[in-house]
Parts: structure tokens; C-alpha cells; sequence
């Protein structure tokens, strides 16, 4: 069960919110490799937001390789199959965020820790809260 | 002196299902729609709310009184009043919905509520592996449908060329066809395509995505548990309505003679279900709003820290607070705004194409006769 909760008085914009809770649950394991979303429109018409919003979501899902469009026009989770990128160069993605890490002065040590300790909630809520854990 | 037929109890039954499960809607529905408003946490229990609650629910009832008195001394004289009827209460229950609906809707514009509404919109909806069909809950219905068939095979060759149809109250036949694959299996058609509604109905229930009341994880479970019941409780319909079925086909086929005691027989399983559906309405409410306690609650003891959130305002999709009219909506199947279940989206071109198929046909059926 996909849940999704858009807040029109949040700062993020709309289609973010969407991505980053599609995002949280494939992670979180709610939703799994080859599960099918559902229809933008479904989405737009449900959660009564404007149609481009949630294609602007699902566009950005499958330019990061989340989910893919299959030939009769479906929506799969494609997370999971890592095989296309090593782990390195996936990180290489976050090189300004370390570089600004380690100018603050943070040891890499304590960056280390902190990716751990992120690792370490996600798996607790595993199955667990749906909204942006 | 005055003895009911099948038809006349039938009706009173069905009339006092209706009559009950309209008047409790107002206490079935999602915590923060009051007579079809969508309506902020602060504004639900206060003093003329519950009052208007209790207004409607004393009304309906005395409404679905009065009527059985009248089917018991005026209607059942009148088959044509005797089909109506039902909708008639309807209608009735509806024109004592419709001024507390304004009345609220009007409160909400002169005070400003939609200021103080959230602006968040949470759904669940349903991705192909999650979607779960209890087929089980179907399994009794089809075995019944099986076996009227198989022993209508078997006694096929032993019902007389000209059989008894149709049965008064007392059991003796007042109406006679001729055999024939249609005339002796009519019943048992009609069994099928019963049957085949409720399992596609069940199934596009099970598919529906839905806005929930709240984004808490409370909402969602009861969200889930409530899409889980109306589907079970679709599946297990024609198991009720075969077996009425049934009885009837046995009873045509001369295998079955109960005599005086066709009425509450025939009746039994149809009474069952009327009950069925209003308990377990009861007992789940709108997007299981009525579910005591869901498992989650149960396993962590409480949902504290949650934000209580309601939903951003959505009234304008909802004419008169229980008409669905929205062209964005891809979906053809929307949970009501007032009631237990599900209701068309009017906005929907299959829903209009839905509506008007039954009166296309029946124009057909005239045309070509």
C-alpha cells in the first residue's frame, strides 16, 4: 500500500513531497522491486493535485533510475537492481554535500557516524511509518 | 383476513434495513465529515452538531415506522407502490439530510472554517502486489451456484413438460411454463449474473485508491482494514442471495415441498444478509472510522506524537454533500460522503455510460418486441 501525503503549506513544492515518499517507501520496504505504481492520473485525481505535478515526479523517479516505464505503459519499481552503478559512483553524486560537510569541520569520522545512524532509523522503520521518515 | 406474502414481508424487511442503516450514517461516517462537510477537528462535537445527529436519526426512524404501518395496512395493495417504496424512504431519509447539510455548509462559510482547514491531502493507494482479494469469501457463494446447477442437470429429465413458476404464500402454485433449458434455469441465470456483479464490484472495490481522513498511521490501518471488510463482505453476498435462489429453483423443480413454511425459508438467507450489512457497517464505518481499536493501536498502545491533521477542504467535488462530480478523478468508484461503502464518480464518462446502459437496453427490448 503506496501512502502519500501532499501539504500545500509546506515549503517543499508538490512534486518533491511525492518523489521523496515514493523514495522513503522503497526504502523503508513498503514498496518493492517490480511493484507497480499507480497511474499518474490516479495519483494527480486522488490526491488533487494538478496531473504535470505527478509527472514531474514519476519523470524525476525514472531519471534517477527508481522506477521505469515498461511497454503497455506501466509504472515498475526498478530500485534495487544496483547493478548498473558501483556504490562509489552513485556517492560521487553527494561530493558537494562531504566537501561542505568536512569545510564545517566535521571529521570523517563523524560523517561516517552519521550516514551509519541514518541507516540504522531506516531500518528500524521498516514497514513502519509511511510519511517522510 | 389479512396474510402476507413473500413479497409484503420482503418489503418490511428490506424497508427496515434501509430505514436503520440510514438513520445511523451520521455516526458511520469519517470523523470529519458531519452531514456531508468536511469539517476542522474543533467544529465536530459540539453541542448543535450532536444535536442535529440525534434530530436525523430520531427522524429517520420515525420515518421507517411510519412506513411499515403504511406497507402493512395501504401499500401492499399496490404492487407498483410496493417496488417504489424503498427508493420512496430514501428520498425521505435524504430531504431530512439535506437542511442539516446546508445548515452546517453555511456555518462553515459565514465562520470561515476552510481558514482554519489543513492544506494536506493524504491517500493510500493500491500498487499491484498489494492488492489483496480474499477469493476465499467468494468460495460458498459459488458452491451454491454450483450445486443448483448440477442438480438441475440431474433432475432435468424428470420435471414434467408443463412445470409450476410461480408459488403463493401457502405454497400452491399459481402460475405454470413450459420445460425448457431458459424456463427451467431462469433462477439459475439470474444466480449467475448476480454473482458476477458482486465479484466484479468486489474486485474494483479491492483496486480503489482512496483519500484517508487523517495522515496518522491510525487512518491508514483503518483505511486498509475498511477496504478489506467491503470486499470480504461483497464476496460473500451471493452466497445469501443463492441460496434464496436455490430454494426457489428446488422448490419449481417439485425436489423441494415446504408448504407453509416457503415464506420464512426463502426469506432466512435474505434476512442474513440485511443483518450482515448492517453490522459489520456498524462496525467498520466510512474508512473504518467505527473500528474500535485497529491492530496497531493495539501493538503500540497509542498513537501519540502523531499529528491529528485533518484533510485539506474537498466539498466543492461533492454536490449536495453526497454527489461525486469530478473530471480529474480517473477513478469510476469513490468511498461515499455520507454513508458506508462506495459511490459513482458522476464525473466519471463510464459512470454516465453506466447509468444509461440499463435504460438503453430496456428501450431495445421494447423496440424489438
Amino acid at each position: 500500500m503506496l501512502t502519500i501525503t501532499v501539504d500545500h503549506n509546506s515549503k517543499e513544492p508538490p512534486y518533491k513531497q511525492i518523489y521523496d515518499q515514493i523514495v522513503s517507501q522503497i526504502s523503508a520496504g513498503v514498496l518493492v522491486m517490480d511493484d507497480v505504481l499507480p497511474p499518474s492520473r490516479t495519483l494527480a485525481g486522488v490526491l488533487d493535485v494538478n496531473f504535470h505535478t505527478v509527472n514531474r515526479s514519476y519523470q524525476m523517479l525514472r531519471e534517477n533510475g527508481i522506477i521505469s516505464l515498461t511497454r503497455n505503459r506501466k509504472y515498475v519499481v526498478t530500485a534495487g537492481r544496483h547493478d548498473e552503478r558501483s556504490v562509489s559512483e552513485f556517492f560521487s553524486r553527494e561530493q558537494e554535500l562531504i566537501s561542505d560537510a568536512l569545510a564545517r569541520g566535521f571529521g570523517e569520522d563523524e560523517i561516517i557516524d552519521a550516514i551509519k545512524k541514518i541507516l540504522k532509523t531506516r531500518s528500524r522503520n521498516k514497514k513502519g511509518d509511511c510519511r517522510n521518515v | 383476513m389479512f396474510s402476507p406474502s413473500a413479497l409484503e414481508v420482503m418489503e418490511m424487511l428490506l424497508v427496515a434495513a434501509i430505514g436503520i442503516i440510514l438513520s445511523i450514517i451520521p455516526y458511520v461516517t469519517e470523523k470529519s465529515i458531519i452531514f456531508g462537510v468536511r469539517t476542522p477537528a474543533e467544529f465536530r462535537s459540539t453541542a448543535p452538531v450532536r444535536k442535529a445527529q440525534r434530530t436525523y436519526l430520531i427522524a429517520v426512524l420515525l420515518i421507517t415506522v411510519l412506513s411499515e404501518v403504511l406497507i402493512f395496512t395501504v401499500v401492499y395493495r399496490y404492487y407498483l407502490l410496493l417496488a417504489v417504496y424503498p427508493l420512496f424512504v430514501v428520498l425521505m431519509a435524504f430531504f431530512v439530510y439535506l437542511p442539516e447539510h446546508y445548515a452546517i455548509a453555511k456555518r462553515k462559510r459565514d465562520e470561515r472554517w476552510v481558514e482554519r482547514a489543513s492544506q494536506t491531502v493524504t491517500a493510500q493507494f493500491v500498487t499491484a502486489e498489494t492488492a489483496q482479494f480474499p477469493w476465499v469469501y467468494a468460495v460458498p457463494g459459488l458452491l451454491v451456484l454450483i450445486a443448483l446447477f448440477v442438480i438441475g442437470i440431474l433432475y432435468y429429465p424428470s420435471i414434467p413438460s408443463i412445470f409450476p413458476t410461480h408459488f403463493g404464500s401457502n405454497g400452491v402454485p399459481n402460475q405454470y411454463s413450459a420445460k425448457s433449458i431458459g424456463s427451467v434455469f431462469l433462477v439459475g441465470f439470474i444466480s449467475i449474473a448476480t454473482t458476477a456483479l458482486m465479484l466484479i464490484i468486489a474486485y474494483a472495490i479491492s483496486r480503489t485508491s482512496f483519500r484517508v481522513d487523517n495522515p496518522s498511521r491510525e487512518s491508514m490501518e483503518r483505511g486498509e482494514i475498511f477496504r478489506y471488510r467491503m470486499t470480504a463482505m461483497l464476496l460473500l453476498i451471493p452466497v445469501f442471495i443463492n441460496t434464496t435462489l436455490l430454494l426457489s429453483s428446488l422448490q419449481i423443480w417439485g425436489i423441494f415441498k415446504p408448504g407453509n413454511y416457503l415464506l420464512p425459508l426463502v426469506l432466512a438467507p435474505v434476512f442474513a444478509m440485511l443483518v450482515l450489512i448492517v453490522v459489520v457497517s456498524y462496525l467498520t464505518g466510512q474508512l473504518g472510522s467505527n473500528i474500535r481499536k485497529p491492530r496497531i493501536l493495539a501493538a503500540s498502545g497509542n498513537t501519540a506524537g502523531m499529528k491529528q491533521e485533518s484533510m485539506m477542504d474537498d466539498d466543492l467535488y461533492w454536490r449536495g454533500g453526497v454527489v461525486y462530480v469530478n473530471r480529474k478523478d480517473p477513478r469510476w468508484l469513490v468511498p461515499k460522503r455520507f454513508g458506508v461503502g462506495y459511490t459513482l464518480n458522476f464525473g466519471h464518462p463510464g459512470t454516465i455510460a453506466l447509468i444509461t446502459l440499463p435504460f438503453v437496453i430496456i428501450l431495445i427490448a421494447i423496440f424489438l418486441h
